[in-house]
């Protein structure tokens, strides 16, 4: 006889049974509960966790969009509770037994119903769901010390993610550095040298808003404004000798993320994180270990379009390919574009960045 | 090669656009990506407004001044090549879209052949995240219940 294929319990009701068991891990846990009001891109976030390890794991790579304003209303309100340690279970096991369809996503699986009206995230250690036009992201982690480097490197990542695009602020695979209040935006795939140089500009005094996710909102007239989601970075252990300055940042007791380290440059120079700058260029790296000079040359905006976005496109969740990239093309149109080609040297890469600022400037 | 009136349809997976003459094209499903010089940008831009080969040929050689001859050898080639890459598919039920796309300029440099140059890095990049096995290997699609009615009683 042939089965039934299971059906998915309504969501909604997950999200509201989620959302009262972090009131119960709350009132197990009071001494416990802690809250951060953060700003991303102008829009409100309230991020509250029940569970003190859990807090010091996931609120750092936040910290910098932490805003003295608060809000009765944030667009988004994200409540966590740490499920070791407060002793409340998760209420229910998996994704698919309350949202319709989902797939593997790197380390656990993503889901969402048919209407995009919700979304799930699940890894081994954490599970979370997002009410994506009501803006609650609740959900449990089973122990923190369970969490990988990637989730306590970017917490949230996803969701957070879907939510922000939602909101017209389209996260875009790049690193963003600034010189003076101008951005430069750094794009390529894995491996072409975006930590590199984001990290050798932030030693030379640039701000740093991130070496891997940028979220890009629609342009004011030609404007373009890249904020910051993290301010996390991740490097190469096989390069590390080449930062030997980052070695106190190196986040202590996480393990790596396949051969790469998780940094925490705000230990180090907390003052140049930034949450918000304007975008004045577009550059691609590229490595080339066979030089020991940085140079750089003007390349067209289909060059540009074609080595940032697919990597955009392809490694992130929930995006819509169309508008991602009609972002990036109009971006590409609107600031000058360059190649960037990496030296061994790596003290010739901000002063070729800063080279290329005066050029167009 | 193809009929004359065929028109092709492009895959769904296939997310492309034209930037300045260059089309940049995203396969979803595969993660391969591509370009087209500007010959073959011209023809994606033909092939999305659902012009038969016949118009196809006809532009082209009209547009970068070569023989009609040429152009539909030329065209095929790169047909067949977007063809095998998964990209298009003949479709013989579609009919043709009325020739609403405007000749382009005269074209001022050199005639190349259509070329498509592709992009394997990201599938190779892609393919080096598995997930973890045992949590939830496989998609899945279930039926959903609905949401049960607002209590609208208060």
């Amino acid at each position: 006889m042939k089965t039934a294929p299971p059906r998915a319990a309504p969501s909604r009701l997950a999200l509201a049974r989620s959302e009262a068991a972090f009131l119960q891990a709350s009132s197990e846990a009071p001494a416990e509960h802690h809250s951060v009001h953060l700003e991303l891109g102008g829009l409100a976030i309230r991020l509250s966790v029940v569970g003190t390890t859990l807090w010091e794991y996931l609120a750092p790579p936040l910290s910098h969009l932490a805003s003295p304003r608060s809000t009765a209303r944030p667009g988004l309100t994200i409540k966590l509770w740490d499920a070791a340690r407060t002793g409340i279970a998760g209420p229910f096991a998996t994704l698919p037994e309350i949202l319709p369809t989902g797939k593997a996503f790197g380390f656990g699986a993503l889901g969402e119903d048919r209407r995009e009206a919700v979304a799930g995230y699940q890894t081994p250690a954490a599970c979370m769901l997002l009410d994506r036009k009501g803006g609650l992201l609740a959900g449990w982690v089973r122990d923190p010390h369970a969490l990988s480097s990637y989730e306590i490197g970017k917490p949230l990542q996803p969701l957070l993610f879907a939510w922000a695009r939602d909101r017209d602020i389209l996260p875009v695979h790049a690193a963003l550095v600034a010189h003076r209040g101008r951005g430069v935006l750094l794009g390529g795939r894995g491996g072409s040298g975006k930590s590199t140089s984001a990290l050798s500009c932030l030693n030379a005094g640039f701000q740093y808003l991130g070496d891997d996710y940028i979220g890009v909102p629609a342009p004011e007239g030609s404007r373009f404004v890249g904020h910051s989601f993290y301010n996390t970075s991740w490097l190469e252990a096989s390069h590390a000798h080449r930062f030997p300055w980052l070695a106190p940042a190196l986040a202590q007791g996480t393990p790596s993320r396949g051969n790469k380290l998780l940094i925490r440059p705000d230990a180090l120079f907390g003052r140049r994180m930034a949450a918000s700058v304007p975008i004045h260029l577009l550059v691609l790296p590229r490595i080339n270990d066979g030089e020991t000079v940085t140079r750089a040359w003007r390349i067209r905006p289909a060059e540009a379009v074609l080595r940032l976005a697919p990597s955009s496109i392809l490694q992130l969740p929930f995006n819509d390919p169309r508008r991602l990239l009609d972002r990036m093309t109009e971006l590409a149109h609107a600031v000058p574009c360059y190649h960037l080609e990496l030296g061994t040297d790596l003290a010739g890469i901000p002063r070729s960045v800063e080279g290329i600022l005066e050029e167009v400037s | 090669m193809f009929d004359d009136g065929t028109c092709f349809r492009i895959s769904p997976e296939a997310t492309g656009k034209i930037i300045d003459g260059e089309a940049v094209i995203i396969d979803l499903a595969t993660g391969v990506y591509y370009s087209l010089n500007p010959s073959g940008s011209r023809l994606w831009e033909l092939l999305s407004a659902g012009q038969s080969r016949e118009a196809m040929a006809e532009l082209l050689s009209a547009e970068f001044g070569i023989g009609r001859d040429r152009a539909e050898k030329d065209l095929d080639a790169l047909l067949i090549r977007l063809i095998e890459e998964g990209l298009v598919a003949p479709d013989d039920e579609a009919p043709a879209a009325p020739s609403q796309v405007a000749p382009g300029p005269a074209v001022e440099h050199d005639y190349a052949p259509p070329e498509l140059l592709v992009y394997h890095d990201m599938a190779d990049l892609l393919a080096l995240d598995p997930p973890v096995p045992g949590l939830m290997p496989e998609a899945w699609d279930y039926p959903e219940e609905p949401d049960p009615p607002e209590d609208t009683s208060t």
